[in-house]
């Protein structure tokens, strides 16, 4: 089975490198939102008397935001349009056929198609941490424990991301078009997720709001891991939450795949 | 395989190129949009509920950061002026996606897949064609949530604006739209020279994005690169500054000479890009 996963995993690497100025551009798009978003806190903070806004200095802000747009790449949630077009066309009967499980084969997909931004993220990363950071007299402070946690949030909020994608993905079985519903949500889930700004920026009602649901485990959880504003019993308290919703994602998309699979007809196909 | 593109204005004379003919052309595309989007209500007004929840979250995420700061003004711009900022820049981009935004996007593919063809073929001009194929009926009642912002921003501040303010303001949020229009359609040209462009499409959408921040978050060389270079400060700020100043006939000349520059870029450049263009089917 792993041999299969790697071997998909490689097949993905090897078709995004077809086009390679594309892929590299696309490996390192992201850091363009993030000067803009930079510049802009930057002013905010420059308008602020006490250099701290709801509990983050200038610093934890940057650092949030560097994180966020690395993590957002890797754990989002997205509906996959691929696999929505590939279930309306009839596309994925050639798959169905294979020796692997659906689901699996798309997850390894989607591992293949993250992994070399991975390495490019943890480059950046650490260019920031030990190069750009110092140089403006920010502190980042790196210990085994954040780093730890942090790997381990962000190992789960990579297979959460992607059992809430698969879960959103594979209504495409009973729906023609999404209606406009994939966009609303992702709107939503950029507050709930924290990706917009930081979860303690929010009014109360979405900050109790986004503690009871699963989004914030995406992409706050791992970054207040990473900056050291988790104890360890809320670290582990979190991820024993997220393992929960993960369990009810997973189950979901099981039952809606092999009711999806009855409903199938190879339109198309 | 060469459609004899040296000879395109001639062939463009040939196909007419009138006002009326044009205008002919667009009721027709626009009749199939209409029927296309009907057949698909529910898809139409979860677009137009997006749309409205997009806004909310635009003015959702400013206001955050107003009532967490706890002072009156982020360089220079007041809450009001913030909201009137983020009102423009969505109206300018809803009208661009009314008029083009269906269609932009698929040019770089239709390039590398050889759909252009049948676009290069047709007797209408092909930019005209390309950008106007569809129309995004759901973007124009998007349009009234910034429109009733920016009226309810006008009556709180209590401005008492002159003729020159309105005008000038619809003049260039209609010129923040084309400038729209014409950077990503540049974008899209891209696809010409270096194949898929998605990555660099991404940049481009990015820095088009950064023209909902007030440009006095700006270093003096950003501002000039950001007004005259990639022009994404013309797009939302230059009209707010025209609504709120008492004389902005400057900044309207500006604008529209920034926005033709752009604009006839534009042409140039698909002129150019599109005698490399070899068909890929």
């Amino acid at each position: 089975m792993l041999r299969k996963i790697r071997k998909i995993m490689i097949n993905t690497f090897q078709v995004s490198m077809v086009y390679r100025l594309n892929f590299f551009i696309s490996q390192l798009a992201w850091i363009v939102p993030l000067l803009g978003i930079v510049v802009f806190w930057t002013a905010v903070y420059n308008s602020s008397s006490n250099g701290v806004i709801r509990g983050y200095t200038y610093n934890e802000i940057v650092m949030y935001y560097i994180l966020v747009q690395l993590i957002g790449r890797i754990a989002g949630s997205d509906v996959d349009w691929n696999l929505w077009f590939s279930i309306r066309n009839g596309n994925i009967s050639y798959y169905l056929l294979r020796p692997i499980s659906y689901p699996l084969y798309w997850f390894a997909k989607s591992l293949g198609g993250i992994i070399l931004f991975f390495i490019s993220a943890a480059i950046v990363l650490f260019a920031y941490i030990k190069l750009i950071a110092p140089s403006m007299k920010l502190d980042v402070q790196i210990n085994s424990m954040n780093i730890t946690m942090f790997a381990a949030a962000m190992v789960f909020a990579f297979v959460h991301s992607k059992a809430i994608c698969f879960f959103r993905t594979i209504r495409a079985f009973w729906w023609q078009d999404s209606g406009g519903l994939d966009w609303m949500e992702d709107l939503i889930l950029q507050f709930l997720t924290g990706a917009l700004v930081p979860i303690s920026f929010l009014p109360n009602v979405l900050q109790k709001l986004s503690d009871i649901l699963p989004f914030q485990y995406l992409i706050s959880f791992p970054v207040l891991a990473f900056t050291n504003k988790l104890t360890v019993e809320q670290f582990i308290n979190g991820l024993i939450i997220q393992a929960i919703w993960l369990f009810i994602f997973l189950i979901g998309s099981y039952v809606l795949w092999n009711r999806g699979l009855r409903l199938y007809t190879a339109a198309k196909g | 395989m060469y459609f004899g593109i040296e000879d395109y204005g001639f062939i463009q004379r040939l196909r007419g190129d009138n006002l009326t003919y044009y205008l002919r052309v667009y009721a027709i595309l626009f009749k199939h949009t209409l029927q296309q989007e009907m057949q698909l209500p529910l898809k139409f007004l979860g677009i137009v509920c997006g749309g409205l929840i997009h806004f909310l979250v635009n003015i959702l995420f400013f206001q955050a950061i107003y009532m967490s700061l706890g002072t009156q003004s982020i360089n220079g711009w007041s809450m009001e002026e913030m909201r009137l900022l983020i009102a423009t820049y969505n109206l300018s981009l809803w009208l661009y996606a009314f008029f083009a935004g269906n269609n932009l996007g698929s040019i770089s593919n239709k390039v590398i897949s050889g759909g252009l063809d049948i676009f290069l073929i047709k007797p209408v001009n092909s930019v005209f064609l390309l950008s106007f194929a569809s129309v995004n009926l759901s973007a124009f009642f998007n349009m009234i949530w910034p429109v009733c912002l920016v009226i309810y921003q006008i009556i709180n501040i209590g401005y008492d604006l002159s003729v020159i303010n309105i005008l000038g303001y619809l003049i260039l949020v209609i010129n923040g739209a084309i400038l729209n229009y014409s950077i990503t359609f540049i974008t899209q040209i891209l696809a010409f020279w270096v194949g898929r462009n998605k990555g660099i499409h991404i940049i481009l959408s990015s820095v088009l994005q950064l023209a909902q921040y007030p440009a006095t978050i700006y270093s003096k060389l950003f501002t000039y690169i950001f007004t005259y270079i990639f022009p994404i400060i013309v797009i939302a700020n230059f009209p707010v500054k025209v609504l709120l100043m008492q004389n902005g006939i400057v900044l309207i000349l500006l604008s529209t000479i920034i926005t033709i520059s752009v604009f006839a870029l534009m042409l140039l450049l698909w002129h150019i890009s599109v005698k490399r263009y070899t068909s890929a089917s």
